[in-house]
């Protein structure tokens, strides 16, 4: 194989320079054109990432106006009057939106820890242990990944009606702590963990609750990060479960309370906007500090599946 | 793998342990998926209105979907016409712009981010600030409207032919990033040698795509093209923040129906027996894809 690529190289570099003389006489004319291209490349690329950025800036500018200004036709990026902690301040007083986001938090955070340390436990069984009919029921596992969501969702409005959740955290958690992709991550990911390590800590006479969470967690830190982030974000940017199970103003978390500020008569948009911005922040900050991981983690949803 | 020469009960015991740390999961997932889709079932054959008990009604809930409910109809032309519509623009732009961030650009890390940077955003609020830009009176649509034509914003939510293509845009819009960065982790799984390789055996930019990665990136592409459809047959949030199904049903796809007659018109077992066509839908349309995708590998 080292040898095929050197002969690349070599028929390359040989390539290169026959190229090199034919395009001398040409000149002018491919570069012009080349540089027209690569401009023509350039211009539509930079038109793509500012429509991709606007409605973003739009909220950020709308976020830091004063109602008049941010309702008015006419338009300035820059605010005239900066307003946006004023907006934040006077929003947190007309509806309970401390609450809404204290909920998101402990839903999420429920959600994640949950989702992660179950998905952990199933992966690491189904990678590293062998009992009868492992692989079958792996297998049913994936499977309930392809029931769309809409499917399942009026029985389980039903399952969780009749248990009393409604207008409860347990409605909002629990359902969601199970996740059939999460337990594949962890799967793939044990899988690498190396068989003599669990062994040599079995051999040693350690538990098997002490050797998975002593050798084979700290190993797979980078599923459990990558999952943890994908986990947390869905749950906190979640919008329809809560729309159907939560009723009660005191129970909703941030989305719902933002369409429900939205209702009222005369909507504050500023103040709407400013919100909005607070409930992006988490996903965002997330988003700029793990980016790697958290492209790696969607990535990798692509390339397994 | 240095033979082990276990007495019984290890092994056994091991297998106890297995199954234990699956039990929640499994647990889990037969509470909150197994069951309600198995409820749903069943409950497409009756009707109720969570008063009372459920009555059986047989296929009638079927029939009635199938001959005389012109909203189911109506859902699913709007269902199907959005799915076109978003679909094949997501895959041919996402394979698109991961195809150009795969070269060596200028600037190709921050373009990137900020290509993905609407995936990250939240659909609860990317449907709020389109709402608020599109806004006939205020929004970025009143200002376009009065600056080039001097005109009122064009009300396109509340208009019968614009309400869809916004949603459309929407989606569009925020889906582009996530499928190029799918695409392009495939695209980087290739090695570089192939081209190389062919360019050295005279095959141009052109033929290199088709021949190497094309071929190469089918499972990706098979990937992309499901779950995108699977997603689009599914789309709720920004119709419930953006239009409620309106005007006069132009944008209520099949989900919002079903979400509607379950919870507005508390027709449990009708809203059930669409969802379970709905299932059905998703998954010949999964088999067929997947079908497609092995006859074109094997040929």
């Amino acid at each position: 194989m080292a040898e095929r690529i050197a002969q690349v190289d070599n028929q390359g570099g040989r390539r290169a320079s026959l190229a090199g003389e034919t395009s001398t006489r040409r000149q002018p004319v491919v570069l012009v054109l080349r540089l027209l291209g690569g401009v023509l490349l350039y211009t539509l690329l930079i038109l793509l990432a500012g429509i991709m950025i606007m409605p973003l800036v739009w909220m950020l500018s709308t976020a830091s106006k004063p109602l008049g200004e941010a309702t008015s036709v006419v338009f300035h990026l820059i605010p005239k009057e900066f307003t946006l902690w004023e907006n934040i301040t006077v929003a947190f007083g007309r509806q309970p939106f401390a609450l809404y986001i204290y909920n998101s938090a402990i839903v999420a955070i429920s959600i994640t820890v949950g989702q992660v340390l179950i998905s952990a436990l199933a992966g690491y069984s189904f990678a590293k242990f062998r009992f009868p009919g492992r692989d079958l029921l792996f297998m049913g596992v994936l499977s309930t990944m392809m029931v769309p969501f809409f499917v399942v969702i009026i029985p389980l409005y039903i399952v969780v009606y009749s248990l009393g959740w409604l207008d409860t955290y347990w409605a909002l958690i629990v359902p969601g702590l199970v996740s059939a992709f999460g337990i594949f991550l962890m799967r793939q990911f044990m899988t690498s963990i190396p068989d003599e390590l669990i062994d040599a800590a079995r051999i040693d006479g350690s538990h098997e609750v002490r050797t998975f969470f002593q050798i084979a967690l700290p190993l797979a830190k980078p599923a459990l990060s990558t999952l943890a982030i994908l986990s947390f974000m869905g749950s906190w940017d979640g919008y329809v479960w809560p729309l159907m199970v939560i009723n009660d103003r005191s129970m909703m978390t941030l989305p719902l309370g933002l369409t429900v500020f939205r209702s009222s008569y005369i909507t504050y948009w500023n103040e709407l906007m400013a919100m909005a911005l607070i409930g992006v922040i988490p996903t965002f900050t997330i988003f700029f500090i793990f980016q790697r991981q958290f492209v790696e983690g969607v990535a990798i949803t692509g390339l397994k599946g | 793998m240095t033979p082990h020469r276990h007495s019984r009960s290890p092994v056994f015991a091991q297998n106890i342990w297995g199954i234990l740390f699956i039990l929640p999961a499994i647990g889990l997932l037969l509470i909150f998926n197994i069951y309600p889709l198995l409820r749903a079932l069943y409950l497409s054959f009756h009707t109720w209105s969570l008063a009372g008990k459920p009555a059986w009604v047989g296929l009638a809930n079927y029939v009635r979907m199938f001959t005389q409910d012109q909203q189911f109809t109506q859902a699913m032309g709007v269902t199907i016409r959005y799915s076109l519509g978003v679909n094949p623009v997501l895959w041919v732009s996402g394979l698109s712009l991961a195809l150009l961030m795969n070269r060596d650009l200028k600037g190709r890390s921050i373009f990137r981010t900020i290509y993905f940077i609407p995936t990250v955003v939240s659909w609860v609020v990317v449907s709020i600030v389109w709402y608020s830009i599109l806004h006939p009176s205020f929004g970025i649509n009143a200002m376009i409207m009065r600056v080039l034509f001097n005109a009122q914003g064009i009300p396109f939510l509340t208009h019968q032919a614009y309400a869809l293509p916004m949603i459309i845009a929407l989606s569009v819009w925020k889906s582009m990033g996530y499928q190029m960065v799918i695409f392009l982790a495939g695209l980087q799984a290739i090695p570089g040698v192939f081209y190389e390789a062919a360019a050295i055996d005279g095959a141009n930019r052109w033929q290199q795509f088709i021949h190497i990665t094309l071929p190469l990136l089918a499972p990706t592409i098979l990937f992309v093209m499901v779950t995108s459809i699977i997603g689009s047959f599914q789309v709720f949030t920004p119709i419930q923040i953006l239009t409620l199904g309106g005007p006069a049903g132009a944008t209520r796809v099949l989900p919002y129906l079903i979400y509607q007659n379950a919870f507005l018109f508390l027709k449990m077992g009708y809203a059930s027996a669409m969802s379970v066509v709905l299932f059905m839908i998703l998954m010949t349309l999964t088999l067929i894809q997947v079908r497609v995708f092995r006859m074109g590998e094997i040929g």
